[in-house]
């Protein structure tokens, strides 16, 4: 038996397990597959501020004090920056180094050229800060499908920042059926004929830009070592820029927290869906995982569900339009009946935040207590020995806050500890 | 049973596609799989289990021929599978996908020498069998390297390819001849246990068995050994579905009747496992009840030995080793979903450090990495691994599943071992004990 | 205001505009083609995707019937490209009446369609998803059309006859001097130019909005749009198509169309004819009546619902047969399921003393070339022209291979060309395996690059974005391509893919659930949270940036 069993490989739940094992336990993670690492840009959003009040602390406590049911006051900011903390542990030895004072964002621009506010970014994204002046020479290879980078100077230049596109020529990704994701592309930035072909380049095209953003391609396993060099190539800082799924930088983290779980000794399983758990009055007696043959119970003195909410699956809808919490059919905050889930309009305007009308379905989650546990409308803990950390949790809009990362960080603290 | 080749399942063009068919549904095309797949980085001819799998299932339609070529190139690995948040069988719906793929290049090229080769390959067991009888003669000829040129040439088996030594005796015949001859009778009390040892072990690696026996014996089982034959999987992955069903049915008669009398059959070759466990049912299309009795009963040697200690059955009487052995999970491993009782169970081993290399795939996939074509990419595949291995200095590896370990010894020189060798000899029961 | 010069405008640029132009083109007229959205942005592009055998209506409709199976032989020769040879079944569920298929069975033979019993087992073979325990089954020569198809190279080859395609061009009046049409003012959607474009006549094939048409030139016409939803399922789960044996009703029929399935369809009077609204009643209903035929359905991921206005003619109660009107329908009030599906052609002279203006109104996609040649006889009557039909012999070259013989469409043969070009030409679109080539060429063609629309139009024509990920990937994929050809600027391209992404939506949103949901939470996470692409978002705006069109943003299979 473990002491504790994680749901979910996504980053609350390898986070989670990472400051479970660090405390001593003996735990397990038990998945489906791999989680919202491999779909995350690769900053880290906590919340975003706005003109009125551009300090982060200022702009958390606001929200805390007005939003009283929020994974951010119900777990306390201090969760906030002692999983910062620990995250930082778990990257620092794979050369993942996060940037950022905690003090105001960053604001980065995407691969379109549309600007994003990030709390902390890993620092090969950190010289895209547009709070910095200095020309911008956005860069991709020629006639890759998933960046355009004049289509996204051209944006950051009629917002104002001073940006300029161009592509630099990449053969290997036209032989045959080369792998044309990201990760492939990251690879190749790894030979260091290619990085060298392309720093020159790139180096006689400069004219005046004080630094390059490239897409989230450089380097995967040697990511550290690709940059620095690419730089040094260079001669000028370079910044990343996130780019459509599979993310690299998303799994450079993955990958982190992988090794960080492998030294602790802590099983990570994947293509293990948990089908339901045991309830034993109200205590979580164990999970069951069906393999080929026959069901298997795993049982653990706690179990944190990191199961990921409705994109995750730890939310289960079908067409009766009944939502349903996967495992332990824990009660859920659902807005009202599948019509009032989405608005009609799929994007609104976040021209000032706080931002338009969210789709209410973001909302829609499992409430918690101050201590992660899961609770029913009258705030009754309704099974002891279990916590919930991510996006399960009710209560929060990470796209329209900008709150995605931030809230697993402090819930992942929160519930491991 | 009548007979149930025409009658209890659908043809493969129908319910087959349909079960996998449901989970292509799954998709929602984020590129974690082909971010996973070994092969991907390996050669410019595969563009990834997503587009092969769900993406492609959208376009092959069971009436028409199967437009697919670089289908060809997926190993079937499993690790797309393993990895998808979502469900989708991608390894399952591929292996499928290429069964037609195979029948459609049969039709069209039936005297293409890899058709030959593929057959070659699919009848592991007739190989073991036919290689047996001339064993000395065929180890010579087989480790000649003209032969071996002469065999890439003519079938396309790449002339590296990590080929196993033939034996003459085989290890049902030590089973029943020399070990039941020289041992006491078992207990009558003691729970029975009937070991499906597969062919690789049947023919090139007798050792395996014996050592799986002496721990099942240790333990107080009383091992019996049906009457069985090759699980179908070498048949199946090279496209011919119906030989493996022939097989696989076939099995069913023999293993039957101990599923039925509720003696857990222990099977020690991952691949082999799996195939009895799922792939008869999933991919095989049969779904009979005596499939699924069958599949509750199959247990992974290391699952059941691992189930034996959490009810406290499993003695721990080893002998302390100071001792440290790198170990490779072998992609197949994962797929049986049962967790890593492997290691679980080296932990048990006073002193042993035993570390898991960290890999998804040793790139032999079976029969993928014999083949000429793919030897290079198999190779690439696997290259990490071989290089932690080696720089690891140790002299023995373990890893669960045939065809990996002759893959990894003959790529790193150190010999590989099965987990239960290495309890066996925790245990203190030596070859000569084994006897 | 600019003047134009044909002789013929036809306003409508569905499959029966589509037709009477071609047609009327290839008896030497030069024709105008009006449209004021894309080509089978209407009806056409919302239908069921199905060429009919004509067994539907052989109880209730006979003379609808006959002309089905006539057509469809004809279409199998003269589009090859768009339509693919799927066969169909009538199937008795054991929720219908086994005593009406032999009703059915003799009506078929009425009709002259060549319906015929198969065993129960047969049908199970080649269908294993349908419901285990039929009762009887029947085949019939029904057949998938991709519309789209039929369309783009309908109105690519326009041009090459001496005609001219207008899309997003709007017709805003029809100029009657003294009781003759002299031709129409259109305004183009995205600029807003006016222009007169003079023709001595006047064809009305705008389906369900005719009545609004004829209007224009002062004469009525009654016109009852009938609105019916229907839903594309994410896989084919069967390859041919099926039917209930049974009278007609809502959600009675499935049909693979390309790589989705789709099933309809439902019917609700309306009195506008741009409301393409779904209801969730609609959703359930053919959710649950696709059990009946299929076990499982309602489990299988629901892709997109969408609705098309079914344009039905009634004719006024005190018509009697006059010349010009081949057809003297008995309408009924309310339209619905009773309401006959054959077609009219009015000749405004005879019945409205208007000249140069002909309606033609009613029918369905199955019949088009017969309502355009009936209609194309009716003007050049009026002309003064003597020649004769020649569309049911002329083959339409496939409009993205235009100089090979249009071969018929099988699942498999994009998944062959994309495996055969080796990987050289990247993939814009994965799910529907669109390349970047071939957006780039249908770009080029493309009348009005820097329109908000544009990735919508491509969309029709390439099947962008209309697999599994509804666009997720591939919206910005598909805009960053075309800015990268300078074909629009950036703020244009930002626009086309906030567009996109809100026409996709639409779609969506009545099926958000299960793993649909999961699809779009992807998608909004891409579009928001990867790209920032809610900075630029369409926000309040209503979607109709293509002139009042009503939704849309949904659109039919194939």
């Amino acid at each position: 038996m473990d002491d504790v069993i994680v749901i979910g490989a996504g980053p609350a739940g390898l986070l989670a397990a990472y400051i479970a094992r660090r405390r001593g336990a003996r735990v397990r993670v038990l998945a489906s597959g791999i989680g919202t690492t491999h779909v995350m840009p690769g900053w880290l959003g906590v919340l975003h501020t706005s003109e009125a009040e551009r300090s982060l602390p200022g702009a958390l406590e606001g929200w805390t004090a007005t939003h009283p049911e929020h994974p951010y006051a119900l777990a306390g900011l201090d969760a906030l920056h002692q999983g910062i903390a620990a995250l930082r542990e778990v990257c620092e030895p794979a050369g993942i180094n996060y940037v950022g004072d905690l003090r105001t964002n960053l604001i980065l621009p995407t691969a379109l050229g549309a600007t994003i506010q990030a709390a902390l970014a890993p620092e090969s994204f950190a010289a895209g800060n547009l709070l910095t002046p200095g020309e911008i020479l956005i860069a991709g290879p020629e006639g890759w499908r998933d960046f355009y980078p004049r289509l996204c100077a051209e944006n950051l230049d009629r917002q104002g920042f001073s940006a300029r596109g161009v592509t630099f020529p990449m053969p290997e990704i036209k032989t045959g059926r080369f792998d044309v994701t990201p990760v492939g592309l990251a690879r190749l930035f790894e030979q260091p004929p290619i990085r060298e072909r392309v720093a020159g380049y790139l180096r006689a095209r400069l004219s005046g830009a004080t630094r390059v953003g490239l897409p989230a391609v450089i380097g995967l396993e040697r990511h550290a070592e690709t940059w620095h060099d690419l730089q040094d190539r260079l001669g000028v800082p370079v910044f990343e820029l996130a780019t459509l799924p599979p993310s690299v930088p998303g799994m450079r983290l993955f990958n982190a927290f992988k090794q960080a779980l492998a030294r602790g000794g802590v099983p990570l399983l994947l293509d293990m869906t948990v089908a339901r758990g045991v309830v034993e009055g109200n205590r979580a007696g164990g999970v069951v995982v069906p393999n080929p043959s026959r069901e298997a119970i795993y049982r653990a003195g706690t179990v944190i569900l990191a199961t990921g909410g409705l994109y995750g699956g730890g939310i289960t809808t079908d067409h009766r339009g009944e939502m349903r919490e996967a495992i332990f059919g824990l009660p859920l905050n659902v807005p009202g009946d599948p019509g009032d889930w989405f608005e009609a309009t799929f994007l609104s305007r976040a021209a000032s935040f706080p931002a338009g009308r969210p789709h209410a379905i973001h909302l829609a989650g499992v409430r918690v207590s101050a201590s992660m546990q899961p609770v029913d409308e009258t705030g009754r803990v309704i099974m002891e020995n279990v916590r919930v950390a991510g996006r399960l949790l009710a209560g929060y809009d990470p796209l329209g806050e900008g709150s995605a990362e931030g809230v697993w960080l402090a819930t992942a603290h929160r519930a491991a500890s | 049973m009548t007979d149930p080749l025409n009658t209890v399942y659908f043809p493969v063009t129908a319910a087959i596609l349909e079960d996998i068919k449901r989970t292509a549904d799954l998709c929602v095309k984020c590129n974690i799989c082909t971010s996973a797949c070994p092969v991907v980085p390996a050669t410019d001819l595969f563009p990834g289990p997503k587009y092969v799998g769900p993406q492609a299932q959208r376009f092959r339609d069971p009436g028409m021929p199967s437009p697919d070529h670089s289908l060809d190139y997926c190993s079937g690995c499993g690790v797309c599978t393993l990895v998808c948040p979502h469900g989708v069988k991608v390894m399952e719906i591929n292996t499928a996908a290429k069964a037609e793929l195979r029948k459609r290049q049969l039709r069209e090229h039936p005297l293409d020498r890899h058709q030959w080769r593929n057959w070659l390959l699919g009848h592991n067991e007739l190989l073991g069998k036919l290689g047996g009888m001339v064993a000395p003669l065929a180890n010579l000829v087989m480790g000649f390297k003209p032969t071996r040129l002469l065999m890439e040439w003519f079938l396309g088996i790449d002339r590296r390819a990590p080929f196993p030594r033939f034996h003459f005796t085989t290890f049902r015949r030590w089973f029943f001849h020399t070990h039941q001859r020289g041992s006491p009778p078992a207990l009558p009390d003691a729970p029975k246990v009937a070991y499906f040892h597969g062919c690789a072990t049947n023919h090139y690696e007798l050792e395996v068995g014996k050592a799986i026996v002496a721990v099942l014996e240790h333990n107080g089982y009383e091992v019996l050994l049906p009457e069985q034959n090759c699980c179908g999987l070498p048949m199946q992955s090279n496209g011919d579905f119906d030989g493996a069903r022939r097989y696989a049915l076939a099995n069913l008669r023999k293993l039957g009747p101990y599923a039925a009398q509720g003696i857990p059959i222990v099977v020690g070759g991952t691949s082999c496992g799996l195939e009895l466990k799922s792939d008869y049912r999933e991919l095989l299309g049969i779904h009979t009840p005596e499939a699924t009795l069958l599949a509750q009963q199959v247990y992974d040697i290391h699952e059941f030995l691992w189930l034996a200690h959490e009810a406290g059955r499993l003695k721990t009487d080893f002998i302390p080793q100071d001792r440290y052995i790198p170990y490779h999970t072998s992609c197949h491993q994962k797929l049986h979903r049962i967790g890593q009782p492997a290691l679980d169970l080296l932990n048990l081993v006073p002193g042993l450090r035993v570390e898991e290399m960290g890999f998804d795939c040793c790139g032999i996939a079976g029969t993928y990495g014999y083949k000429h074509e793919k030897y290079d990419i198999a190779r690439s595949v696997g290259q990490p691994l071989f290089e932690r291995i080696a720089g690891t200095g140790a002299d023995l590896a373990i890893c669960d599943n045939e065809t990996c370990r002759w893959n990894i010894a003959r790529q790193t020189g150190i010999r590989v071992v099965h987990t239960v060798q290495v309890m066996a000899e925790a245990y203190g029961l030596s070859p000569d004990n084994r006897g | 205001m600019i003047a134009g010069d044909f002789d013929v405008i036809v306003i409508g640029g569905g499959a029966t505009g589509g037709g009477v132009a071609l047609d009327l083109a290839l008896r030497g007229l030069r024709v105008a083609l009006v449209e004021r959205g894309d080509l089978a942005a209407g009806t056409s592009g919302r239908y069921h995707g199905l060429l009919h055998s004509g067994g539907r209506y052989a109880v209730r409709d006979a003379d609808s019937a006959r002309e089905c199976i006539t057509e469809n032989r004809i279409l199998r020769r003269i589009v090859p490209h768009a339509i693919e040879d799927t066969g169909g079944f009538f199937i008795t569920t054991p929720d219908d009446d086994p005593a009406y298929a032999d009703t059915w069975l003799a009506a078929c033979r009425d009709c002259g369609i060549d319906a015929a019993e198969i065993p129960v087992a047969e049908a199970l073979r080649q269908e294993p998803a349908l419901h285990p325990r039929i009762l009887r089954a029947f085949r019939v020569p029904d057949a998938a059309c991709d519309s789209f198809d039929v369309l783009t190279s309908m109105g690519a080859l326009l041009p090459r006859l001496g005609g001219a395609t207008l899309t997003y061009h709007e017709v805003i009046s029809i100029n009657v001097v003294g009781a003759r049409v002299k031709g129409a003012v259109v305004r183009n959607a995205r600029t807003g130019e006016m222009r007169a474009i003079s023709a001595e006549m006047v064809v009305n094939a705008a389906g369900a909005w005719a009545g609004r048409i004829a209007a224009m030139a002062g004469c009525a016409i009654t016109v009852r749009p009938s609105k019916g939803t229907l839903v594309a399922m994410a896989y084919r789960l069967v390859n041919t198509i099926i039917n209930r044996c049974h009278p007609p009703a809502d959600g009675d029929i499935l049909v693979p169309v390309g790589t989705v399935a789709v099933i309809g369809t439902t019917s609700v009077p309306v009195s506008d004819p741009n409301d393409t609204s779904t209801q969730p009643w609609e959703i359930q209903r053919l959710l649950a009546e696709g059990e009946k035929m299929v076990p499982g359905f309602s489990e299988v991921r629901a892709l997109r619902a969408w609705a098309g206005v079914r344009p039905l003619y009634e004719e006024p109660r005190t018509a009697s047969g006059q010349a010009g009107e081949p057809r003297s329908v008995s309408g009924q009030a309310g339209g619905g399921r009773e309401a006959k599906r054959t077609f009219a052609v009015l000749d405004h002279l005879h019945r409205d003393g208007v000249a140069g203006l002909v309606t033609v109104v009613g029918g369905k996609f199955t019949t088009y070339r017969l309502m355009a040649e009936r209609a194309a006889d009716a003007v050049c009557a009026q002309l003064g022209v003597d020649r004769a039909c020649s569309t049911k012999d002329f083959v339409l070259p496939d409009a993205r291979v235009p100089l090979s013989a249009p071969r018929p469409h099988w699942l498999g043969h994009r998944l062959e060309d994309v495996e055969a070009a080796k990987g050289l030409d990247p993939l814009i679109c994965e799910c529907e395996l669109v390349t970047r080539s071939e957006l780039e060429t249908a770009a080029r063609e493309h009348p009005d690059l820097p329109a908000p629309w544009v990735l919508d139009d491509l969309r029709r024509d390439l099947r962008l974005g209309m697999g599994p990920c509804q666009g997720g990937f591939c919206g910005y994929r598909a805009a960053g391509a075309l800015h990268d050809m300078r074909g629009l600027d950036a703020a244009q391209a930002t626009s086309a893919i906030a567009d996109f992404a809100q026409r996709r939506w639409k779609g969506q949103r009545p099926l958000l659930w299960g793993q649909s949901l999961r699809q779009a939470l992807l998608d909004e996470h891409i579009y928001r949270a990867i790209l920032g692409l809610d900075r630029w978002a369409v926000a309040e705006r209503k979607v109709e940036t293509a002139p009042a069109q009503g939704s849309l943003a949904t659109e039919a299979p194939a």
